[in-house]
């Protein structure tokens, strides 16, 4: 294959969506000379292995043997079939207009999709789905999700979240992105995490696994927390589980449910540490526990619920 | 069919190339080859047939040496039915093969890993977030030639490192063609 052919065939097999000038312009290649079909399709075999080593079709996680089926194969022949149709049937990638959601804040949402699984939004996030032929990609461009992923070998659920991916076949799993680094929690079966910046090394999650991925590392941060993943998506349910949590930290969790913000300026008070599962929603409750608990007392406007304590703060 | 030839086919291109070299055949000749049983993949429109990928691709392969050695009107002493059923067969239990078929992946991985950092970036964009060569090029900063020429480069050196035979194989394939044409 000369070396003109070979960059050519390339820069066609990367170059998608055609337009129809583009599309003319390739058939006009392609008609010059019989050799060059052989080439583009060397070509789109290839970046198809590129692609499948970026993200698996067929899922190498342990569970998941995967013989070809008759089903497949006949989907291959469809393929087949179709290019022998029209030139640029070479070009039959499909495109699903991908769905965009965003959360406010407060908002919890519930978004079943098309291929059975279920995204729950946590608060202040932002997503976009693309269910397309052969992967179903979710983009978290912040806050967290949880999915539970509806199986289907053939079309793996890769969920990117900038600096990290997550892949899954059929399990359930919540991914958080915030600005100091991404984490995926497991809850059901296994997932494959890796950095968007290594080159295909993965780590295999179970369910109660936990991975942090900060920017620039290549490797996540493993961990093993079932009874602590469970309690932080209690959020799904619209509620907000402390097992020897501080208070600092439950009113940070408060505050990114609710426009009336909690403050609690009390340094020794935001030290204390809490059990105890509450309504994500009723900060005024969790101030009413609070004061009740620490002799504290609570002043309510519409924008804050202020808690003091009434030995150290008088006003 | 981008998809089943990169899984069934692309696999074996460097064994076929291994093969046809050691038949003592002119580079050019291993190249128009190869070239040759690409196109006539491109034209068949049905692939359920196929039970052996490998096989049927060293077979189209060994007719189009037959021919191209009638056309050349050299006749070659190396019989060519000789090792064929070996060379052909893909003996290999189906978890063994699923098993190759994943060292293939491990490899572009690794022909991945050899490139540079933003080519690397442009795979994934595209594959990842679906995103066309104009996205691409805006998401970098770059324009959209650049990405283009990263990316087809890349994509050619990763078909070289995947199909090229390894220098620790082709001196022993050598070998036996010499010790054969003798």
């Amino acid at each position: 294959m000369s070396d003109r052919v070979e960059q050519a065939a390339a820069e066609w097999a990367l170059r998608h969506p055609l337009d129809t000038a583009g599309a003319a312009a390739l058939e006009a290649w392609l008609a010059e000379d019989p050799a060059h079909a052989g080439a583009l399709l060397r070509a789109m075999a290839g970046l198809s292995l590129v692609d499948q080593a970026i993200a698996p079709p067929r899922a190498d996680l342990a569970d998941e043997p995967p013989p070809p089926s008759r089903l497949r194969r006949r989907l291959l022949a469809g393929a087949g079939a179709a290019l022998a149709a029209s030139i640029t049937g070479l070009f039959g990638w499909q495109y699903w207009r991908a769905q965009h959601v965003e959360t406010a804040r407060g908002e919890i949402r519930r978004l079943p999709l098309a291929d059975g699984s279920v995204a729950m939004i946590n608060t202040d996030s932002a997503l976009s789905v693309a269910l397309e032929r052969d992967i179903r990609r979710v983009s978290l461009d912040h806050g967290q999700a949880w999915f539970q992923v509806a199986k289907d070998r053939a079309r793996p659920f890769v969920v990117d979240a900038g600096i990290a991916l997550v892949r899954a076949v059929g399990t359930a799993f919540s991914v958080e992105r915030r600005d100091q680094g991404v984490e995926i929690a497991v809850t059901e079966g296994s997932v494959a995490v890796w950095a968007a910046d290594a080159s295909g090394a993965m780590t295999i999650i179970e369910a109660g696994q936990f991975a942090r991925f900060h920017a620039g590392a290549t490797a996540p941060v493993v961990g093993t927390a079932p009874a602590a993943i469970t309690r932080a998506l209690a959020w799904r349910s619209g509620e907000i589980a402390l097992e020897n949590e501080t208070v600092a930290s439950a009113v940070a969790q408060f505050n990114r449910y609710n426009r009336q913000q909690l403050v609690v300026e009390d340094s020794q008070l935001a030290r204390e540490r809490l059990i105890g599962l509450f309504q994500i929603d009723k900060p005024g409750d969790f101030a009413a526990t609070l004061a009740a608990s620490f002799d504290a007392q609570v002043i309510a406007t519409p924008q804050e619920i202020r808690v003091t304590r009434k030995n150290v703060d008088r006003r | 069919m981008a998809e089943w030839v990169g899984r069934e086919i692309l696999p074996h291109e460097r064994d076929l190339r291994t093969w046809l070299r050691s038949r003592v055949m002119a580079a050019a000749d291993v190249e128009d080859i190869v070239q040759e049983c690409y196109c006539r993949i491109a034209q068949i429109t049905d692939v359920s047939h196929i039970a052996e990928p490998r096989a049927y691709l060293f077979a189209m392969a060994r007719n189009l040496a037959h021919r191209q050695r009638r056309r050349a009107r050299v006749v070659r002493i190396e019989p060519i039915a000789q090792k064929e059923d070996n060379e052909l067969a893909s003996d290999l239990p189906l978890p063994d093969r699923i098993a190759a078929g994943r060292q293939e992946l491990d490899r572009v991985r690794a022909a991945l890993g050899t490139l540079s950092d933003r080519a690397r970036r442009i795979f994934l964009l595209r594959r990842i977030d679906g995103l066309s060569q104009k996205e691409i090029a805006a998401r970098l900063g770059v324009t959209e030639a650049v990405v283009e020429n990263d990316a087809s480069r890349s994509l050619r050196a990763i078909l070289r490192i995947l199909t090229e035979p390894s220098d620790a194989a082709s001196p022993a394939e050598e070998g036996r063609a010499h010790v054969r044409s003798r």
